[in-house]
């Protein structure tokens, strides 16, 4: 049995090291340590933000865990080292893909979903339902500067001579690119053209066929596709990462990608607990969200796109300055604010000096998290039982209601939900650490991984500004009763601390839903109290904010100050001076 | 501490390469002094194509092209050349198929043919005075020399080398319109603060090649029409005055021919086909050294790798927020973490300036070297 696991996530910016050893027979969290992420100048090293991590938990324990040449000690023995060593990365720019297929809401569609699956840009989608003539195919493939080619189209059995004309515009590209490494093509589109595809493709780039995505138009099949990706993923860029391949010898498990990573874990506690869970993983390159729907197979999208760091030029590209503007409490103009989101991208790694600057980061990160869920989660927004949020901006937020906000704006749960954060860091290592021991993960999960900051009450639907949308009434048992008529537009906290359980009875009014389907319906639950306590969220859903600026300031103000949110803007400081 | 380093430096060995966005033909040789206008290389870059479709006019869906085919990949031939040809179902009757228009036989697949139908020439200039220290095949060079380094932040429009002209007398300042007379045709110009449309239209009119500022508003980004005049900033986006510092070395610099690239890293990795991938520099090199071969090969294209680790005395400059830009040393180095206004707690350092002691997080300094 694994006694001692030593788990090390590189990350963009930051690079975390967990120690999980067993003590009196049960799994608990010894140590974490963090430094900055080394893979890339001034160090250009990977392994040192590892080394530079473990040293700090070494510190904390007294007891070597570094071989003097700077490796993990494994296995472990009495004074020094871990019994296991495992490591995720986030770290590293994501795989350039050019998409092709057929028909844009078919099987380009299904294309694209695969392509979220992991560290994926897709700089290019190619198809033959559009105007586009051959010659603008060729020159949009070579602007694509594409690693990786999806090939897709045809339903088995069904078109053959349009997807032949595609792997034939690929073939002539191929021959234009002059420099690098050639892409590679995957096909996954009808199996019936395999050899077709090994005729045309195989002799100018590398091929590999794997299942149609879209056997029938009403079936899709991303498995071997996504896997696919992941591979080369791997292949073409984790691998390339400087002193990746030290890093990998340090181990006998592979390094997995973090998206992977955290999938895991969220299946595994929607899967164990009989929940719909929702994972949201805020990362400065890439933001992934991973869904567990009871019933259904574990689902997640992986941005790298949305970002709120070294991403972030591309996410101004895709979202409307206005739309992070629109959550500024204070008055800053969207131009402004577009010079400070671009000098942001110029320096990802920077961290918030000041409450506008941190207001501004939580800005991003709300829009981040709507763009992916708006891919991930078909409407309408399921019923979440649990939320749980990672990633440096959330987990480092000086007030927890912060996250908390940030979260619940991101993506406005309806219903009744649970909010939990990554407490130390290591939520997105538990997958990984699951293939080591899978007792280690359970127990960790369960005891020590999460901040509990209490349960969201939000039912959908609008009012009238000013008049009651629920009635809350909380009984902390039979002499501790509150009850409480909140209004629409408004968000507020009830007191329930860590550990407490109470009975929640909720009655909206007959405009607002609680997740039942039936508007006005009351409902009455058990909740946990956490951190925060009780969240009542009567802001209504979809959320709606103000046109007019100084309207919208003064409503987000009233949120704030709704979850006891302090903060200083430029303003306020004016002011007291 | 190791942090990420930054040149702003009135003296220090330069080493650039200069690439061909293809390969092409190297005019230079080792050894050779060459002037920042220098053609070092050039290079026909293909810009258009046509896809000639071989087997549908020769109405056959198995070709044996090898039997069809009439030019051979790399071949030039005018419009109306027969390109492919077979015999058709009548004896005696050959089908053809012709070039619609002159190019370049670019590749040849089953059934196809494509055409590059324009080229490109490009032309490479050696950017700085200096010495090839080596040649990269057809590729480009390396050229060396001793002189000012900038590493700047950010900027648009590309390269431009001319005579450095101050127009303001501080950091602070703005150029304002009206400033600019005919004195400042052909110069860069050091502009201090910022620069907005109408001042840079101006410049623009005086026939200025480039200016050098602090800070760019991210809307002059998206010129339309796009200006001529190449601009670097070098603290950022948005209206941020110039280090005093980097003011100091650029003044240094007046009336001495400069060197400036303006481009924006955070726009590199959008696939636009071939890509600068250097960053945003001012330059102004010295009499060009021999070829000493003392030189470490480091392009100044990417931030400079040097290990040293910062420490008290080291000089920093924040790269975030409201004090972006600004520049200091470190005083002392806390033990334990502390806390940013903003309530954040990350290990980090109280850095001088001036007159003010303030405690920055390690993340959000740079060390200048």
């Amino acid at each position: 049995m694994t006694k001692s696991i030593l788990a090390a996530e590189c990350g963009s910016t930051t690079t975390t090291a967990v120690l999980i050893e067993q003590v009196d027979g049960t799994y608990t969290l010894r140590a974490t340590g963090q430094a900055p992420s080394t893979y890339a100048a001034p160090w250009e090293d990977i392994t040192i933000g590892v080394q530079e991590a473990i040293r700090h938990i070494e510190k904390h324990i007294g007891r070597p865990l570094l071989a003097p040449a700077g490796w993990p000690i494994t296995p472990q023995n009495a004074q020094q080292g871990v019994d296991a060593f495992v490591t995720i990365s986030s770290a590293g720019e994501p795989l350039r893909v050019v998409v092709t297929g057929l028909i844009q809401n078919i099987s380009l569609a299904s294309a694209l979903g695969a392509a979220a699956k992991t560290y994926t840009q897709v700089t290019k989608v190619v198809s033959l339902d559009g105007t586009q003539s051959q010659e603008g195919r060729v020159q949009a493939i070579q602007e694509g500067r594409p690693e990786v080619i999806l090939l897709v189209g045809g339903t088995d059995g069904g078109a053959e001579l349009p997807v032949i004309e595609l792997a034939q515009v690929i073939s002539m590209t191929i021959r234009l690119l002059r420099d690098g490494e050639l892409p590679t093509v995957v096909y996954a589109g009808n199996t019936k053209l395999r050899t077709d595809m090994a005729d045309i493709l195989g002799p100018v780039l590398p091929l590999r066929s794997v299942k149609n995505i879209r056997p029938r138009l009403d079936v899709e099949d991303l498995t071997e596709a996504q896997l696919e990706l992941e591979q080369l993923y791997l292949q073409k860029k984790m691998t390339k990462l400087p002193g990746f391949e030290k890093l990998s010898n340090w181990s006998k498990y592979s390094v997995m990608p973090v998206s992977q990573s955290f999938e895991k874990l969220i299946a595994y506690l929607g899967q164990h607990n009989d929940l719909n869970v929702i994972g949201l993983s805020l990362g400065s390159r890439s933001t992934t969200i991973s869904a567990q729907i009871r019933g259904e197979q574990p689902t997640s999208i992986t941005r790298s796109d949305a970002g709120v760091g070294h991403s972030l030029a591309s996410l101004l590209e895709l979202v409307p300055i206005e739309k992070f503007h629109r959550w500024l409490p204070f008055d800053l103009s969207p131009e402004e604010l577009y010079n400070q989101l671009l000098n942001k991208s110029l320096h990802p790694a920077t961290i918030p000096m000041t409450d506008e600057d941190l207001m501004i980061e939580q800005a991003v990160a709300r829009e981040a998290l709507k763009l992916v869920v708006q891919s991930l989660v078909k409407s309408p927004n399921p019923q979440w039982n649990l939320m749980i949020g990672t990633g440096r901006l959330l987990t480092g937020s000086p007030q927890a209601a912060q996250a908390a906000l940030v979260m619940i704006d991101g993506i406005e749960p309806c219903g009744i939900t649970s909010l939990a954060l990554d407490k130390n860091g290591l939520v997105n290592m538990l997958g990984a650490i699951a293939i080591v021991e899978p007792m280690a993960a359970v127990k960790i999960a369960a005891q020590e991984a999460f901040l509990n900051l209490g349960t969201v009450v939000a039912p959908a639907g609008h009012g009238t500004p000013g008049k009651p949308a629920l009635t809350v009434k909380i009984a902390l048992g039979e002499d501790e009763i509150e009850e409480r008529e909140v209004l629409y537009g408004s968000i507020e906290l009830i007191d329930l601390p860590l550990g407490k359980k109470a009975t929640l009875e909720v009655r909206p009014t007959r405009h607002f839903d609680v997740g039942l389907g039936q508007p006005g319906r009351g409902a009455v639950a058990e909740v946990e109290g956490g951190l925060l306590g009780i969240i009542i969220d009567a802001r209504g859903r979809p959320l709606r904010l103000a046109k007019d600026d100084l309207e919208r300031q003064e409503q987000l103000q009233h949120w704030l100050s709704g979850l006891g949110i302090s903060y200083a803007t430029s303003e306020s400081d004016d002011q007291q001076q | 501490m190791q942090l990420p380093k930054v040149t702003i430096n009135s003296n220090s060995p330069i080493s650039i390469r200069r690439l061909l966005p293809v390969p092409g033909e190297v005019l230079v040789q080792t050894g050779q002094k060459v002037e920042a206008l220098t053609v070092i290389g050039r290079a026909e870059m293909p810009s258009r194509y046509r896809v000639i479709d071989v087997a549908r006019p020769l109405g056959q869906v198995q070709l044996d092209m090898a039997e069809i085919i009439q030019v051979a990949e790399g071949d030039y031939v005018e419009a109306n050349t027969v390109v492919a040809a077979a015999k058709g179902n009548v004896p005696f009757l050959q089908r053809s198929v012709r070039t619609p228009v002159a190019g370049y036989i670019a590749a040849i697949g089953p059934g196809w043919i494509l055409l590059e139908t324009e080229r490109a020439e490009v032309e490479v200039q050696a950017f700085i005075n200096g010495v090839v220290t080596r040649v990269l095949g057809n590729q480009g060079v390396i050229i060396e020399a001793e002189g000012a380094m900038i590493e700047a932040a950010c900027g648009f429009g590309g390269e431009a080398f001319g005579r450095l002209k101050r127009v303001v007398n501080s950091p602070f300042d703005v150029v304002e319109p009206g400033t600019l007379d005919e004195s400042a045709s052909e110069t860069i110009i050091l502009g201090g603060r910022t620069i907005d449309e109408e001042m840079l239209r101006e410049a623009e009119a005086w026939h200025v090649r480039g200016i050098i500022v602090g800070s760019i508003p991210a809307s002059l980004l998206e010129l339309e029409p796009p200006t001529k005049v190449r601009v670097v900033a070098t603290e950022g986006f948005g209206d941020v005055a110039m280090s005093p510092y980097i003011f100091g070395i650029l003044t240094s610099l007046s009336r001495r021919d400069v060197s400036i690239r303006g481009q924006s890293l955070h726009q590199a990795g959008k696939p636009k086909g071939y890509i600068n991938q250097d960053g945003p520099i001012i330059l102004a090199t010295g009499v060009p050294r021999g070829s000493s071969g003392s030189y470490s090969v480091t392009s100044p294209s990417t931030k400079s790798t040097g290990k040293a680790e910062a420490g008290i005395g080291s000089r920093v400059r924040v790269i975030q927020g409201k004090m972006l830009g600004v520049t200091g040393t470190i005083e002392s180095i806390p033990l334990e973490p502390q806390a940013t206004p903003a309530g954040i707690i990350s290990p980090g350092t109280y850095v001088k300036f001036n007159n003010d002691l303030l405690y920055i997080p390690w993340v959000n300094l740079e060390q200048v070297i």
